[in-house]
């Protein structure tokens, strides 16, 4: 009844919009893209689509950008049998999709020799025991920031290898210092609102801890070394090293950013992101040096994986079109143009041949490299985006002080196997 | 309590009195001092997402006080109409909100009508079922609202904006207590005069509802202008977005930072046409309320 | 009421209508045509997605597909859900905290503003340009402002000497904070519907007042404010409408933090539905959320007979 009173409405005033609709899939096989809206990017993507167009004729490739928060619009998307064929998605959104079949396996279309130029942990960001649901496009990491004259005058000459990257006692004792300098914070740390709340968990990692254990799926943030990552957390904000404007749920973007540009800090702990603004707004004032550790190594796992949804008509071509955007000579063409990181393992900042910054973009890949497969894992195992909002949740708490460290782990642990539980 | 009353009590009677005329009048100076100081103070996060728009990178933040940016720049303007399809999504919102609010004052216009004027079977619960939807939260009705729009093929389409929204709740409940107060008599002299119903409608009553018309309109255009979270879902390419989304896709983005210059300049261009709109017809605004029936 | 506004008079019509039912029946075609449209679309548009809803809430769907019917299940999980609790609290706070704040800020303003002023109708649109801004960005620009170590509020109370506020930083403040800003969207609203409602009531009433000898205080009690009773009705339900689907400016602002000092049962129900992809539980949510606002609305309308009469 109310089906058949819509289409009548419908059907008398829309004839002409649905008409115009309609029109355009009907002869070529038509793929949609759908990309964060960067600009630069959206260009690449199409113009490598086109290249691909070119050697595939009757068909056509458009791209489009991912609108307002992402499940909202994918779980809609999908319901209706409307996502696009191919999408970009980050390590931590991937997890729920690839289990719940909401993405196609691209075993098929992928040449045997893919795997092979990846580390085993970005590949396992798409790979699951019964299939590839995506491959790993481009990543991004953590490094640290600091301002070069506030290095100066504590004395300090930041580590020029991964192996002499500063350790958490170290790190908190420099921290102290530059806190006297800058006479308000020491450093900040860059999230982006409390769906980036994940990228504060390699700090546990780099503590012999894990959020979930080896099986993917087990929470423990109750070992002692996932305590006394907390701990370090809280200590942050107990010393007054980082503001309580910069926590996980801060919202208006990368407050961070903001500190160190305002000198209210001295150091940050940040993705490539900043590196455009710091040099229209503080051009040689500033150097980077690799992400902290504690007895093991681990920075953020960035980045963005494409995938090939079920809504798409034809998931063959759509994984032959992935399997072409994240050829080697793609991959180095996107990453120039859009100043992103490789994936693939062999590709370094030479063979980008980025505009500016080399050294600092050789940190990153090399920072990424010792991104730990557990880790990734975690992240992009399929009940994340729910761990990662129980982790903003406790996480905020514990580092404001409302929570103690080990009470925090507690009630993490209880929220986290309630979701897990199903 | 009651001193203030017996204070204001006071004042009043000289200034009836005739007594101290100078008195009121410097009272009057005094409210208009502090409403302009208010003002200022409400539009103050108005302006300064125009200040952060002219403010290179967009974010006009620092250490220290300042009200206005040491080098104002347009170039947050230049680089998001170049790279952005801007007017396309200017266009856009005003296209959905124009037709959408056109329609859906029509669509009030008649169901407040019959609601208020005539007596039919299953009105009360019509108008109860009605009423209950404005407290649906929306995030419950997504999915299955837009099952409804993507089976019959409207998906991208301004149509599928548009469509759900002409049925407005809050449009029909005003529309409603406007007719309730258009007299009885006027309707019955147009039938003894053999008009039919659509005319007496079209000639009697809509000649009346002016005001009525101006605040669906304000009201209308405004949350069509704004509205989000349904565009959202229903618009797909780039080009086909509404402002509201459209921003969103700038700050959506998880792996990667917004570009707050071009968030703050659109946002700015989006504010202007409706400060405008209201300071145009704002007098037209508060009289169509007047005789509307919210009161 | 027996004072000669229009108000009394338009209740009076509804019964006149009702009263005069053989002569309509003759022109039983008609009114359906006229509400035909709106009909159509409600039932298309919201019916039909409200009951998908309703029965969503008895449904469990973990991941996406086909759910499984639970029966009451989501429900009974509602009272042993302590974040239920919480969210519940924080939105009785928020909209306690922002309904009748806006309401009174918009009927002082709208009693202000009714006045010959200098500069009337500009003052009358600057109160009112917040409302045109979309949340979102209203959300970013507060985050800025309000920001405790570059925000321009705190830059502003050093200039004046005073120490820094943790306006969204501390679990205390929060709350606070969001209720300045959402008021501040509704207040422009408020006034706009009260100036309009001012502006009905005849001066003569006033200026009978007046000669009595009335100060402007006790004319506002007791020929004003009564007179106005409908539109406050209006307004109330409207705010708490608004209030209790606030999410943009949250989401944006707050996250729900610190902690969980400003989650309200909105968020919850996006969340629900959106990060943990469990709809039927948000729909349960989203009901319970339905049930208040229609106790709130019942019981308003017992409180006072003239809202009754006028929804």
């Amino acid at each position: 009844m109310s089906r058949r009173g819509f289409l009548a409405l419908s059907g008398i005033s829309l004839a002409g919009a649905l008409a115009a609709c309609a029109g355009e899939s009907t002869s070529t096989t038509h793929l949609r893209l759908s990309s964060w809206n960067i600009p630069t990017d959206l260009e690449t993507y199409q113009r490598i689509a086109d290249e691909f167009v070119a050697d595939h004729p009757g068909t056509s490739v458009s791209v489009e950008v991912t609108t307002g928060q992402f499940h909202q619009w994918f779980i809609t998307r999908l319901a209706a049998d409307l996502a696009p064929d191919i999408i970009r998605i980050t390590p931590q959104q991937i997890g729920r999709y690839a289990a719940n079949g909401s993405l196609v396996d691209l075993s098929g279309a992928i040449p045997a020799d893919y795997a092979d130029d990846y580390s085993e942990p970005f590949w396992a960001i798409g790979a699951r025991e019964n299939g590839v649901f995506g491959i790993f496009q481009h990543t991004d990491t953590f490094i640290t920031f600091y301002h070069r004259d506030v290095m100066k005058q504590i004395g300090v000459t930041p580590p020029s290898s991964l192996d002499e990257a500063w350790r958490w006692d170290e790190f908190l004792q420099i921290a102290a210092e530059v806190k006297k300098v800058t006479g308000r914070y020491a450093f900040g740390f860059g999230w982006s609102g409390t769906q980036t709340a994940y990228r504060w968990l390699p700090i546990v990692y780099q503590n012999g801890g894990a959020f979930l254990g080896e099986d993917g799926q087990t929470p423990s943030m109750d070992t002692d070394e996932a305590i006394e990552a907390l701990e370090f957390g809280r200590r942050w904000y107990a010393d007054e090293l980082v503001s309580t404007s910069n926590m996980c749920k801060s919202g208006g973007g990368d407050v961070s950013r903001n500190m160190f540009l305002t000198g209210q800090i001295g150091m940050m702990l940040n993705n490539p992101e900043p590196i455009t603004q710091l040099d229209e707004e503080m051009p040689d004032q500033w150097g980077t040096t690799y992400m902290i550790r504690n007895t093991d190594e681990a920075s953020d796992l960035g980045g963005n994986a494409l995938a090939v949804t079920k809504s798409s008509k034809h998931p063959g071509l759509a994984a032959e079109l992935v399997a072409y955007i994240t050829s080697r000579e793609k991959m180095v063409d996107f990453c120039h143009e859009g100043n992103w990181l490789p994936a693939r393992a062999s590709l370094d900042a030479a063979d980008i041949d980025y505009a500016a910054h080399t050294d600092t973009m050789q940190q990153f890949i090399d920072q990424g490299a010792r991104i730990p497969l557990s880790l990734v894992k975690a992240e992009s195992g399929q009940y994340f985006s729910s761990l990662n909002t129980v982790f903003a949740d406790y996480a905020d708490l514990c580092f404001l002080g409302e929570l103690s460290p080990s009470d925090a782990s507690a009630q993490m642990m209880d929220a986290m196997r309630s979701v897990t539980a199903g | 309590m009651n001193g203030v009353r017996n204070r204001n009590l006071g004042g009043d009677r000289t200034g009836h009195e005739g007594g101290a005329r100078r008195g009121g009048r410097n009272r009057r100076w005094l409210l208009f001092a502090a409403l302009t100081a208010l003002a200022m103070l409400m539009i103050f996060p108005v302006y300064w997402m125009a200040v952060s728009a002219l403010t290179p990178g967009g974010q006009s933040q620092s250490s220290e006080f300042y009200l206005w940016p040491s080098d104002p720049t347009l170039a947050n303007f230049d680089e998001v109409f170049a790279t952005q399809p801007v007017w396309h999504w200017l266009g856009n919102s005003m296209f959905i909100a124009t037709v959408g609010t056109a329609l859906s004052v029509c669509v009030s216009l008649g169901a407040g009508y019959a609601l208020a004027k005539y007596s039919f079977r299953g009105r009360g619960v019509l108008y109860a079922a009605f009423l209950v939807t404005i407290m649906i939260p929306i995030q419950v009705t997504l999915v299955p609202a837009f099952l409804m729009v993507a089976r019959a093929g409207l998906v991208d389409s301004p149509w599928a904006v548009i469509l759900p929204t002409l049925f407005d709740v809050v449009g029909i409940f005003i529309a409603r207590q406007f007719m309730l107060g258009v007299p009885d008599a006027l309707l019955e002299a147009a039938r003894i005069d053999g008009a039919g119903e659509l005319r007496t409608f079209v000639r009697v009553v809509l000649p009346t509802c002016g005001p009525l018309v101006g605040v669906l309109v304000i009201l209308g255009f405004m949350n069509r202008w704004n509205d989000f979270l349904w565009p959202l879902v229903v618009l797909q390419g780039n080009e086909n977005l509404t402002v509201p989304v459209a921003l969103s896709t700038l700050t959506n983005n998880p792996a990667f930072s917004s570009p707050w210059g071009a968030v703050m300049a659109v946002a700015t261009v989006t504010v202007l046409p409706l400060l405008l709109v209201f300071l145009v017809f704002q007098r037209q605004f508060v009289q169509g309320i007047a005789s509307t029936g919210i009161k | 009421m027996t004072t000669p506004s229009g108000i009394a008079t338009r209740p009076t019509a509804t019964t006149a209508a009702d009263d005069d039912e053989p002569r309509r029946r003759s022109r039983s075609k008609a009114p359906y045509l006229f509400v035909g449209p709106a009909a159509l679309l409600f039932l298309a548009f919201s019916l039909v997605p409200i009951v998908v809803a309703i029965g969503l809430a008895f449904q469990e769907t973990a991941t996406l597909g086909d759910g499984t019917w639970v029966g009451t299940d989501n429900f009974e999980r509602l009272g042993s859900d302590p974040l239920f609790l919480t969210s519940l609290r924080n939105t009785l706070i928020f909209t306690v905290g922002t309904v009748p704040t806006a309401m009174v800020i918009g009927l002082a303003l709208a009693v202000a503003l009714n006045r010959p002023l200098p500069g009337r109708a500009v003052l009358r649109a600057l109160f009112f340009v917040p409302m045109v801004a979309a949340g979102v960005v209203v959300g970013v620009i507060m985050s800025w402002i309000f920001n405790t170590d570059y925000g321009v509020a705190n830059n502003l109370l050093g200039v004046v000497g005073l120490d820094r506020v943790p306006w969204l930083t501390s679990p205390q403040w929060a709350m606070f904070t969001l209720i300045l800003v959402v008021v501040w969207t509704r207040v422009g609203f408020c006034m706009v519907i009260y100036l309009g409602a001012l502006q009905s009531i005849p001066n003569e009433l006033k200026e009978a007042a007046a000669i009595d000898g009335a100060s402007r205080w006790q004319r506002f009690w007791s020929v004003t404010w009564p007179l106005l009773r409908p539109t406050t009705s209006i307004l109330l339900i409207l705010n708490v409408v608004f209030s209790l689907q606030a999410f943009d400016v949250i989401y944006v602002m707050t996250g729900g933090g610190p902690g969980f000092s400003t989650t309200v049962l909105i968020q919850y129900v996006f969340r629900a539905a959106f990060i943990d992809a469990r709809m039927g539980y948000a729909a349960a949510l989203g009901l319970v959320l339905v049930a208040i606002l229609l106790l709130f609305t019942l019981l308003r309308q017992r409180a006072t007979r003239k809202a009754e009469e006028v929804l």
